[in-house]
């Protein structure tokens, strides 16, 4: 069974903790009256946890483009 | 263009170590194994010693057994890894930070360096602090949510090297000093009668004594290696007569410096960036460019260019060597831990020189030596490294203009602090006398501390750390507690929200969230620097400040001359705006109830499209509106207030700074749907009192009122960022109403501004087509950045800035 550490919308905690990840996933577009386009909903995870519906398998680091 | 077709070269295939994302953007960069290995080995074989020795040890293996290079055209040498891709580890330092890079894709020495990681792990300063704190507390800190996790994780500190101290005696006088002092130590405990009181202090003396001589031999040594070398291959495999007469030179310069005091410019030059390397990078990593790059050179400048008594050059000659200093530092390979990689989105780090002010004696101290480093600036067209201007009333017009022309070309620095003002503050909170207090630097992107031969500021646990304002002011709506990216307990608990009675409620609440987060942070701070002292001790650093040579103490534990100071980063605006709304719409008005709010906050104002376009229509800071200003004015007092009732290791309390790197960016996910009708996961405020993106429509000089409301004073410093427009700053009268600007912007008694001066029209386009924009620069907080290397959501950030007319200010 794959695990968080495994999707490519994980990116490594903060701290380099090998535990923990950040799921940068959730992106919504903002209304017009805001500045920016988008909104990154973060989530702190644990990188062994059980796969969401949105798993992808893959590295963040190797599209810099769409980090944060 | 680079003055010369050398630099035109180096520039070309400069290797660039800048990051994105917490990710280096070059896929040519690497971890190097040998300093690990080299550092790893000598524990091994000195464990027992006393911990200075045995870290002095360390230092002198890596000095004497690292490969050294020196590349093509190169005028400056020296470097902290065996190849000039890579970027050195620190395994002593923090054990998570040396696994999430060993466990990256930049490490191909994986198992030899997963073997030291494991070995350093009981020995690092993160397994040795780590035990005075709860796992709760621990976890609080480790997800760098409302703080920045503390330095013994990060691994992440900054320094004022005492450049002075080796300029003015060179190592083998300071050598000779020492050993005085270990003769004096030797005879008074020979003396009779025994005395133990008198006596026994100097056991740890003699152990710090002996490990600084062994420190600045093994300098000597590294620096004789690249004579060495620079002869080698000037003997054997250079054919080029011109490049073999420059690599003699350099072979005569290093048998020199740091051993000896420099003669010219080129001496001086190559002792300042040796002793920045062990400083900053292979003693241990602590991150800045701290230096008053204009004085400390300026005696070398007039010997060899003015007088030509010494290593004598032209102008020209100088500008190329400050341009080959700034791709030196560009191809510098920075370690910062993840947290800090993810904060300098675009950076590689935070290299920070100060230039401009006053002398000690209250004279102008531009010189042509400013004005040089000014134009290799403008020529060279580099990121790093970054430019702090001192701006003081009396600074000469012309140097101003050539600032001026830096930022007309886009770089987004040099960035401009008020010098009268950093100089009082210097004064009147940490006691220096104001002629030395007149020699300051910014030890990182915005705090001042004193230059010279000792006092200076040796690491983070002294200033630094951060608080993150917008989500304090989060959690501080929601009881301490978290929803929204942690699921944790935060804070304390501090109430529902729902029952507030008036806005005093929530000052209530976010006071004893701020207080709490001060504390914890606080005493990680001061728990790092006692760690930092009994086990990663630094002989070097030491030796080169004249209180520790005398005192025979280390660095990290010396506080001659206290600078403490605290990052108040990103968010701070989102924090006012927010309780600006929350007062009008809720307080006064009564138009929704703080339930309603508080379902709408939850619900990410997903339903409450409306009542969110009342919440962003609020007034916003940056327009002279004395109802959301006085606000602004009265948390920033607030956050000093709190400040001021810790005292901290070195004796008194730290100075709020208010600023944020790239945190405005990296928290934005982090940070839920705020009053202020922000989205959850949108970015934050840039700077520390700029306005948010957008917000501010009433013109610059808008701007400017609405910060001077706020008392500077009682600061660190203080980071604003304007966005001006380009075509009127390259017009004819460009500098003229920019300089009318900055003479505004100085009579307020603002602390600081900087300028982004790129179009919206080009930023959009270099997103579409990121290779025709190659050369276009953002200035992203206390630091720039080239636009295309930017994250698509960091690159928003800079667009959304609103643009001013300077032509058109009221």
């Amino acid at each position: 069974m794959p695990t968080c550490k495994e999707c490519k919308h994980i990116t490594p905690s903060p701290t380099g903790d090998p535990s923990k990840g950040i799921c940068i996933q959730a992106r919504t577009k903002l209304p017009d009256s805001q500045k920016t386009s988008t909104a990154i909903k973060g989530k702190m995870i644990s990188k062994s946890s059980d796969i969401c519906e949105f798993f992808e398998k893959g590295e963040s680091w190797k599209d810099i483009r769409e980090l944060i | 263009m680079p003055i010369t077709e050398r630099t035109a070269r180096l520039k070309q295939r400069c290797r660039y170590k800048h990051v994105a994302g917490g990710e280096y953007v070059d896929p040519g960069v690497k971890a190097g194994v040998e300093r690990a290995r080299l550092i790893t080995q000598s524990h091994k074989e000195n464990l027992g010693k006393p911990v200075c020795v045995v870290r002095a040890k360390g230092l002198e293996n890596i000095l004497l057994n690292m490969a050294i290079h020196i590349q093509e055209d190169e005028l400056i040498v020296g470097a902290n890894t065996e190849h000039p891709d890579y970027f050195p580890m620190y395994p002593e330092l923090s054990y998570f930070s040396t696994v999430d890079m060993v466990e990256s894709q930049y490490c191909s020495d994986k198992e030899e360096m997963r073997n030291i990681a494991e070995y350093w792990r009981p020995f690092t300063i993160q397994t040795k602090a780590e035990k005075y704190f709860t796992e709760e507390e621990l976890g609080i800190m480790y997800s760098a949510t409302t703080v920045q996790p503390p330095m013994f994780v990060t691994a992440f500190s900054s320094i004022m090297p005492n450049y002075e101290s080796v300029l003015e005696d060179g190592l083998e006088k300071r050598i000779k000093n020492i050993e005085k002092n270990l003769e004096m130590a030797n005879a008074q405990m020979r003396k009779s009668p025994w005395i133990a009181k008198d006596n026994l202090g100097f056991l740890d003396k003699i152990d710090q004594w002996n490990a600084m001589i062994i420190a600045d031999k093994a300098v000597i040594g590294w620096a004789q290696r690249y004579s060495r070398l620079a002869k080698i291959i000037a003997e054997n495999f250079e054919t080029d007569p011109k490049r073999q007469a420059e690599l003699l030179e350099i072979s005569d310069i290093c048998r020199t410096v740091p051993a000896q005091p420099p003669r010219g410019l080129r001496d001086a030059m190559q002792s300042k960036w040796f002793t920045y390397q062990i400083c900053h990078s292979i003693e241990r990593y602590s991150s800045g460019y701290g230096q008053k790059e204009d004085k400390l050179l300026w005696p070398f400048y007039q010997k060899s260019v003015i007088e030509k008594s010494a290593q004598p050059m032209t102008r020209d000659d100088a500008q190329e060597l400050f341009e080959c200093e700034r791709l030196k530092v560009s191809e510098h390979g920075s370690t910062k831990g993840r947290q800090l990689r993810e904060f300098f989105a675009g950076a590689n780090d935070l290299f920070i020189l100060t230039i401009g002010g006053v002398n000690a004696d209250g004279t102008d101290a531009c010189n042509e030596c400013t004005d040089v480093i000014l134009d290799a600036c403008e020529s060279m067209l580099t990121t790093e490294p970054s430019i702090s201007f001192r701006w003081n009333a009396n600074g000469r017009v012309e140097t101003k203009q050539k600032v001026f022309n830096c930022l007309k070309k886009g770089l987004g620095f040099p960035s401009i602090k008020n010098d009268e003002l950093n100089t009082q503050q210097l004064v009147k909170y940490f006691n220096v006398p104001e002629e030395l207090a007149r020699d300051w630097a910014l030890v990182l992107c915005m705090s001042p501390g004193v230059t010279g031969r000792r006092g200076t500021q040796k690491t983070r646990s002294e200033g630094g750390s951060d608080l993150y304002p917008a989500k304090l002011l989060e959690i501080a709506m929601n009881d301490g507690y978290d929803g929204f990216f942690t699921d944790m307990q935060l804070g304390p608990k501090t109430g529902d929200s729902t029952q507030w009675k008036s806005i005093e409620d929530l000052w209530t609440s976010l006071r004893a969230q701020v207080r709490f987060a001060i504390d914890l942070t606080m005493r990680s701070k001061d728990v790092g620097r006692v760690m930092e002292f009994k086990y990663l001790c630094c002989p070097f650093i030491s030796s080169i400040d004249d209180g520790c040579l005398e005192k025979g103490m280390d660095a990290n534990e010396l506080a001659e001359i206290p600078n403490p100071w605290h990052n108040l980063i990103g968010g701070n605006i989102v924090v006012v705006d927010s309780i600006a709304a929350v007062k009008k719409l809720v307080f006064d008005d009564k138009k929704y109830t703080m339930a309603q709010l508080n379902d709408a906050l939850k619900a990410n104002w997903e339903g409450y499209e409306d009542m969110r376009m009342d919440f962003w229509n609020a007034p916003k800071f940056g327009n002279d509106d004395d109802y959301v200003d006085s606000i602004a004015n009265r948390y920033y007092n607030m956050a000093a207030d709190e400040f001021e009732k810790v005292r901290s290791y070195s004796g008194t309390y730290p100075l709020p700074l208010a600023q944020s790197v790239a945190g405005y960016i990296v928290n934005g996910p982090k940070t839920g749907a705020t009053p202020n009708g922000r989205h959850g996961g949108e970015a934050l405020d840039d700077g520390g009192i700029s306005p948010y993106m957008g917000c501010d429509h009433k013109g610059p000089t808008a701007v400017l009122k609405s910060v001077a409301k706020v008392d500077m004073s009682r600061y660190k410093g203080i980071l604003l960022n304007q966005r001006l427009s380009p075509s009127t700053m390259k017009s004819e009268n460009g500098f003229g109403f920019w300089h009318a600007y900055m003479k505004s912007w100085h009579a307020l008694g603002l602390d600081h501004v900087q300028f982004n001066m790129q179009s919206t029209e080009d930023l959009k386009a270099a997103q579409q087509e990121p290779e025709k924009y190659t050369d276009t620069y953002v200035r992203v907080a206390g630091y720039s950045a080239k636009f295309i290397d930017l994250a698509r959501y960091s690159q928003d950030t800079i667009i959304a800035r609103t643009e001013h007319d300077l032509s058109s200010q009221r």
